[in-house]
């Protein structure tokens, strides 16, 4: 294969390849999972868990909070904001992390369903 | 006690020579499998015992895992910029010399880091506090400054594959359903791409000879200086590792490859070592194996930190003859074999791994990546440009 012949093969295929890995990591994302499944093995991964907001409070542009769905509570952390999310129900879609050996999530996404 | 400390760091060195020669299997891996079934090992041994092993492992792994990325071209996020250098001085039979010149960086770097570790921990936790928050624009600046470096004409270019690869990273570690984003990431961007620019050109390897590669004293030290300084700089930061250290390196001063090779080898163990003094001096683990340190030891004492420094240096002395002996291994063996098949072999061995270790969706980061190393290979700009797939989530991460 030419080398002209591989650049423009490559380059199409990176154009269309990023576009493809945008769409799809803007919009596929993982089932609603119990927060009871949640244990360190988990850590790093991605999780989308359904529950209500209690203990919320902010630090520093941080606001941390915790969810409950029924079956288990966990800690909560979004950064930068800081909007009152207290007893409202939450779609969360977020990292599973550890912190001073407390299992985590990290949102990075939060829909208020109730 | 003392006899189970021995067969932990026994067991550590074979452990990191392992995770360090095979591609895909990270030392993360092994320590998270040893924390899954700690509950069975502890029934014998104290916690501490375990947390030798890991940093035992840890250690020898940073000197090992430059051999795969060197003679057989599959990196890992640590060692992805040591790919082309490194497959430079393999065709021209220089591959032993080139893991050796990584071995010198990596043990002088661990001198280092011990020699400085008191002044670390006193200072430690004031630099995390004044970096924390200029960590985005020294990297802005080092990426202007990398990008003006390149000549006129290919300046776009950099800037081009620069923006790429961050658009390729930041979706990459925002793709819930990939686990572990960066194997494919960087297997394909530094691995991927050079195996088909190798099989395209059919390019054959000479004789590699066991060598050592001559280098002046100066440029030791000035790899050993650039890697003191950028490694604490990234050692302390969440999200930023080796790689992003050695662009901040690239950054301060021009060096030849010999010397980068150096450097990587010094900031891959230094940033290692720099992660066990942060986890007991600011409390926060920055390497996956900081993580599990802390996961079994909870908050340490000074002086088991100490303790763990004096395996670091036992486990390092003897990674340097592993390393070389292993080395000399692969380069006698590696020109018995077709070289195009070779390539071949370890490019579909990726392509299985991949999914096996990302899930599907992955294939389709490692082709798109593979295509953007093809790309930056054929129009001659430097790697380093690639390192936007970090780069730019961090300075986004640390901005918005």
């Amino acid at each position: 294969m030419k080398t002209r012949s591989l650049l423009k093969l490559s380059l199409i295929i990176a154009m269309i390849g990023i576009f493809i890995i945008v769409i799809l990591a803007d919009n596929l994302e993982p089932e609603i999972k119990n927060i009871s499944i949640i244990n360190e093995k988990m850590i790093d991964e991605w999780i989308k868990i359904k529950g209500n907001v209690t203990n919320q409070h902010n630090i520093n542009g941080l606001t941390i909070f915790t969810i409950y769905d029924g079956t288990a509570g966990i800690r909560a952390i979004i950064y930068k904001d800081t909007q009152n999310f207290e007893g409202s129900e939450v779609i969360v879609l977020g990292k599973i992390i550890e912190y001073k050996n407390e299992i985590e999530i990290q949102i990075e996404k939060m829909q208020i369903v109730g | 006690m003392i006899e189970y400390i021995l067969i932990a760091i026994f067991f550590g060195l074979i452990a990191g020579t392992i995770t360090g020669l095979i591609p895909g299997i990270h030392i993360n891996l092994i320590a998270l499998m040893l924390f899954a079934s700690s509950a069975f090992f502890l029934q014998f041994i104290d916690s501490f015992v375990l947390a030798i092993f890991i940093v035992s492992m840890a250690i020898t792994h940073t000197f090992l895992d430059f051999i795969p990325s060197i003679f057989l071209g599959a990196p890992d996020e640590d060692t992805a910029l040591s790919v082309l250098p490194g497959h430079k001085f393999l065709l021209k039979g220089k591959g032993f010399g080139a893991v050796r010149l990584t071995v010198i960086g990596s043990f002088f770097g661990l001198l280092i880091a011990i020699a400085l570790a008191p002044f670390f921990i006193i200072i430690l936790p004031f630099i995390y506090l004044f970096l924390k928050k200029g960590i985005a624009f020294i990297l802005i600046i080092i990426v202007i400054f990398l990008i003006l470096k390149e000549e006129r004409q290919k300046r776009f270019l950099a800037l081009f594959i620069f923006l790429l690869t961050g658009i390729l990273g930041y979706s990459c570690l925002n793709f819930p359903l990939i686990k572990q984003p960066l194997f494919p990431l960087f297997t394909g961007l530094f691995g991927a791409s050079l195996l088909t620019i190798s099989i395209i050109k059919n390019v054959k390897l000479p004789k590699q000879k066991i060598k050592t590669i001559k280098i002046k004293k100066k440029n030791i030290l000035e790899a050993l200086g650039l890697s003191v300084i950028s490694s604490s700089i990234v050692s302390f930061l969440p999200g930023i590792g080796s790689s992003q250290a050695a662009v901040i390196s690239s950054g301060f001063k021009k060096i030849n490859e010999k010397t980068f090779l150096i450097l990587l080898g010094a900031i891959n163990t230094m940033v290692m070592l720099l992660s066990f003094i942060a986890l007991y001096s600011i409390e926060k683990p920055r390497t996956g194996i900081a993580v599990f340190l802390g996961r079994f030891l909870g908050i340490f004492s000074e002086q088991q930190l100490w303790f763990f420094i004096f395996v670091s240096l036992i486990v390092g002395s003897i990674s340097v003859f592993i390393t070389l002996a292993l080395a000399k291994v692969f380069a006698r063996e590696i020109t018995k074999i077709n070289y195009k098949k070779f390539c071949m072999i370890i490019l579909i061995f990726l392509i299985i791994l991949t999914p096996i270790l990302s899930g599907w969706f992955s294939l389709i980061i490692f082709i798109t990546a593979g295509s953007i190393g093809v790309v930056t290979s054929i129009i001659g700009i430097k790697k380093i440009h690639m390192m936007g797939c970090l780069i730019l989530p961090v300075i986004i991460w640390y901005i918005i």
